[in-house]
C-alpha cells in the first residue's frame, strides 16, 4: 500500500513554481488558461456544425482534453480541461475515457486514430452517450488525448430516443453496445463503425454528419495543444499540466477548509421503481480539514427497467453535489475531484450491477446523488442552506411519422425541460434553470416547431407551486404541447409523488404532473372547456382524477416515468414540474419579496 | 461483460471492516478497511472514519469488472 501525501493549500510563488514543476509561472499560466480555452473552442465546433440538437443547441455533451501519462509529475491520462457544456459529462470523461484507454492499450493508439465506444459499465454514464478518444503525438510521443462524450439521440434498440423506463428490463434491450473500436483508423473514417450507427440507429444522416464533426472537434484541440507544446516544448507542457492539476486542487482544498469539520446526512426517495415502489436513496457527507467522503451507503438495491445508475454515474453526481455547494467556481478538472473519496455500495440503485439496464437511471439517480450532497451540507452551516430543486432530466419524447411535406419521414422529437430550484440562505431558488448535472440550454420554440410536428402552445410559471420560506422555491412551469402526428412517447418527471423538501423551516415544493385531453387542440383553439384530463402521471383518486397527496387504498399513483406511450395527433399533453422547496421560516420574508410574487403571479393574494 | 443477480436484501450497504489500529494522524481507533473510488477510480483503503485520513491504499478493478462485490 502506498501512502497518500495531501498537497499543500498554500499559494505558490514564482520561484516555487520553477523549483516544482520546471516551468516558469508565466508560461504555466498561459498554458493552464490556454488548456480551458481549448476545451471551449472544441465545444463551440460541436455546437455549430453538429445536426442533432443535442449537440447544436442543448448542451448534451463533454468535450476536452486529457494529461500525458508521467510517472515522475504523478500525471496519468487525467482530465485537465473540459468544455462547460454538460458537467456530467465532464466528471465521467475522468472514468469513461481512462477505462477505455486500459481496453485498448495506451500503445496500440497511432496519429490519426478515432477510438468510439459507448460502454456504461466500463466507467460510463449510460448507452446513448457515446466516448471517442483521439491520441495527440507530438513526434512520436504521446502527449495527451482528445476526448467526448456526446449524448446521441437515438442509440438503437426498442424504444425511440434510449430512454425506456420501466420497458427496457436489462442492458440488452436497450440499443447498440460498441466495445472500443475506430472511427478513424490513421486519419481514415472507418465504414463499418459508421454502418453501425446508418443501419442500426433511428437517425442515420444525423450521425453521419455528427461523427465527423466529433472528429474535428477532437482535431482541433489536439492542434491547439501541440501548438502549445512546439511553442514551450514538451516539459514545460507536461509541468504546466501538472501546474493546472494542482493549482485546481489547492483551490478545492482551500474552498473545502472553510466548511466546518463533520458528518451530515440526507435521504430522499425516487417516486417510484418500475414495481410502483419509492426508492430510497441516502447519502452522508464526512469533510474533515481539506478531505471528503460522500458515501451512499443504505440506498435502494437497484431495480429492473432502468431504475439504477452505473457506479460512475454516482461519483459523478457525487463530485458536482459537492462542486455546486461551494460559493467559488472551480475549474473542471481532475484537481478538484483529488480530496474527494465517495462510497458506492456495489448492488445499489447507484452502483448498478450488469445486466440492468441503466440508460433511464443515468439521468434519474445523477440529479439524486447531486442533491443530496447540498442536503446533508446543509446541516454543515446555515449558510449553506438549500431546499431541494426539481431533481430528474425532465423530459417527454414524441417519436413518429413527420407528413407536412407529403413524404412520410421518421421523426423523434426530444422536448427538454428546466425546472425550479430549492430557495437558498441567500435567495430566492431560480424558477427555470437546468439542474446541474446537464447545465443544458433548452431550444428554441421556433426552432422546435420548424423542426418536428409538434406545437409548442404555452410555457408558464404556476402560481403558489414553489415551497414557502424566507427564501420560496421556484414555481413550477408548465408547458402545453401537441403533436401534430400520432406517436409513441417516453417521458420521466420525477416528484410527481413527492415534492421538493424545503430546508430549515421552508415549506415543501408542489408535485409535479403529466395529463393529455384527447384530440383537443380545436377545443384548446377556440378557448372551449377541455373538461377533465386523463391523468398519465401523478396521484389520481377512483375516477381518475388529479389528486395533491396519496391516501393508502384510495388513490392510485401512475409512473412519473414511462416508455411506449402511444399520444395521438393533435392531443393537447399538459406537462407540470413540481415546484422548489422553500428555505426559512416564511414569517421572515420581506414583505416587498412578497409584493413582488404577488405582481409576478408566483403567488396569490392570500395564499 | 460479467452479469449478477440482484441483491436479496433491499438496502446496500458498503462493507466496513474495522482495523485494529490507532491513526496515525488523530490517534482515534476509528480506522477502517472499505472500497472508495478516487479521481482514478477504485481502491481498497485503510482509512480513519474519525480525521478521514487514509493511511494506505491499493488500487483495484472496479467490482463490476473484478466480480468482487
Amino acid at each position: 500500500m502506498t501512502t497518500l501525501a495531501p498537497q499543500s493549500i498554500e499559494v505558490l510563488g514564482a520561484y516555487d513554481v520553477e523549483a516544482r514543476y520546471g516551468v516558469d509561472i508565466t508560461t504555466a499560466e498561459v498554458i493552464r488558461h490556454a488548456l480551458e480555452h481549448i476545451g471551449l473552442q472544441m465545444q463551440i465546433k460541436i455546437n455549430t456544425a453538429s445536426l442533432s440538437p443535442l449537440l447544436s443547441e442543448v448542451n448534451d455533451f463533454g468535450v476536452g482534453l486529457l494529461a500525458p501519462r508521467d510517472v515522475d509529475r504523478d500525471l496519468d491520462f487525467d482530465a485537465i480541461a473540459m468544455g462547460t457544456a454538460a458537467p456530467g459529462h465532464y466528471v465521467i470523461n475522468q472514468f469513461y475515457a481512462r477505462m477505455a484507454i486500459e481496453h485498448w492499450g495506451a500503445e496500440n493508439f497511432k496519429p490519426g486514430d478515432v477510438i468510439i465506444f459507448n460502454e456504461p459499465y466500463r466507467g460510463g454514464s449510460h448507452i446513448n452517450d457515446v466516448g471517442t478518444l483521439m491520441p495527440i503525438f507530438h513526434e512520436d510521443e504521446l502527449v495527451g488525448f482528445a476526448a467526448a462524450i456526446t449524448h446521441w439521440l437515438d442509440i438503437g434498440g426498442p424504444i425511440p430516443t434510449g430512454f425506456g423506463p420501466g420497458l427496457q428490463r436489462d442492458m440488452y434491450a436497450e440499443g447498440i453496445r460498441i466495445s472500443p473500436r475506430h472511427l478513424y483508423r490513421e486519419g481514415e473514417l472507418v465504414r463499418e463503425t459508421v454502418e453501425l450507427f446508418t443501419e442500426q440507429t433511428r437517425i442515420p444522416d444525423i450521425s453521419v454528419n455528427d461523427l465527423q464533426v466529433i472528429h474535428s472537434a477532437l482535431k482541433l484541440g489536439a492542434d491547439m495543444v501541440l501548438r502549445y507544446v512546439n511553442r514551450y516544448g514538451r516539459d514545460a507542457y507536461a509541468g504546466a499540466v501538472q501546474y493546472s492539476l494542482d493549482h485546481t486542487e489547492r483551490a478545492m482544498r482551500a474552498a473545502l477548509q472553510a466548511i466546518p469539520d463533520g458528518e451530515w446526512s440526507a435521504e430522499d426517495y425516487m417516486d417510484n421503481d418500475m414495481n410502483g415502489n419509492p426508492m430510497l436513496i441516502r447519502c452522508t457527507v464526512r469533510k474533515h480539514g481539506g478531505e471528503v467522503e460522500i458515501d451512499y451507503s443504505g440506498s435502494s438495491r437497484n431495480e429492473w427497467g432502468g431504475f439504477a445508475c452505473t457506479w460512475s454515474d454516482g461519483v459523478s453526481g457525487a463530485h458536482l453535489g459537492l462542486q455546486v455547494a461551494l460559493p467559488e467556481s472551480i475549474s473542471p478538472n481532475a484537481g478538484a475531484y483529488r480530496p474527494v473519496h465517495v462510497v458506492l455500495p456495489p448492488g445499489s440503485c447507484l452502483h448498478a450491477l450488469p445486466p440492468m439496464a441503466t440508460n433511464a437511471g443515468h439521468t434519474m439517480f445523477i440529479a439524486k446523488a447531486i442533491n443530496l450532497v447540498k442536503r446533508a451540507l446543509t446541516q454543515a452551516d446555515p449558510a449553506m442552506a438549500v431546499a431541494e430543486n426539481y431533481d430528474d432530466v425532465l423530459f417527454m419524447s414524441f417519436a413518429g411519422a413527420d407528413t407536412r411535406s407529403g413524404v412520410p419521414t421518421p421523426f423523434i422529437s426530444m422536448n427538454l425541460f428546466q425546472g425550479p430550484f430549492g430557495g437558498t440562505a441567500q435567495a430566492d431558488g431560480s424558477c427555470y434553470t437546468f439542474q446541474e448535472g446537464g447545465n443544458c440550454v433548452v431550444t428554441s420554440v421556433e426552432l422546435e416547431e420548424e423542426s418536428f410536428p409538434v406545437l409548442h402552445l404555452e410555457r408558464e410559471f404556476v402560481a403558489d407551486t414553489g415551497g414557502s420560506g424566507q427564501y420560496r422555491g421556484g414555481p413550477a412551469t408548465r408547458s402545453v404541447l401537441v403533436p401534430l402526428a400520432d406517436c409513441e412517447s417516453s417521458f420521466q418527471l420525477d416528484q410527481c409523488r413527492i415534492g421538493p423538501r424545503g430546508a430549515l423551516g421552508g415549506g415543501n415544493g408542489a408535485t409535479g404532473h403529466i395529463a393529455v385531453h384527447r384530440d383537443a387542440l380545436d377545443i384548446w383553439a377556440a378557448g372551449g372547456d377541455f373538461g377533465e384530463p386523463e391523468i398519465l402521471a401523478g396521484i389520481v383518486d377512483a375516477s381518475g382524477r388529479l389528486v395533491g397527496e396519496e391516501v393508502p387504498g384510495v388513490t392510485e399513483f401512475r409512473s412519473s416515468k414511462q416508455a411506449g406511450v402511444r399520444v395521438g395527433a393533435r392531443d393537447v399533453v399538459i406537462h407540470q414540474t413540481p415546484g422548489g422547496g422553500g428555505c426559512g421560516d416564511a414569517a421572515e420574508r420581506d414583505p416587498a419579496a412578497i409584493a413582488r410574487d404577488i405582481r409576478n403571479d408566483i403567488v396569490t393574494a392570500g395564499s | 461483460m460479467k452479469i449478477y443477480p440482484q441483491p436479496a436484501e433491499l438496502f446496500i450497504s458498503e462493507v466496513i471492516e474495522p482495523v485494529d489500529q490507532a491513526c496515525e494522524r488523530c490517534d482515534a481507533r476509528s480506522l477502517a478497511r472499505y472500497r472508495v473510488v478516487d479521481y482514478r477510480g477504485w481502491l481498497r483503503v485503510v482509512k480513519c472514519r474519525s480525521c478521514l485520513h487514509t493511511v494506505g491504499s491499493e488500487r483495484i478493478v472496479s467490482p463490476v469488472l473484478s466480480g468482487d462485490l
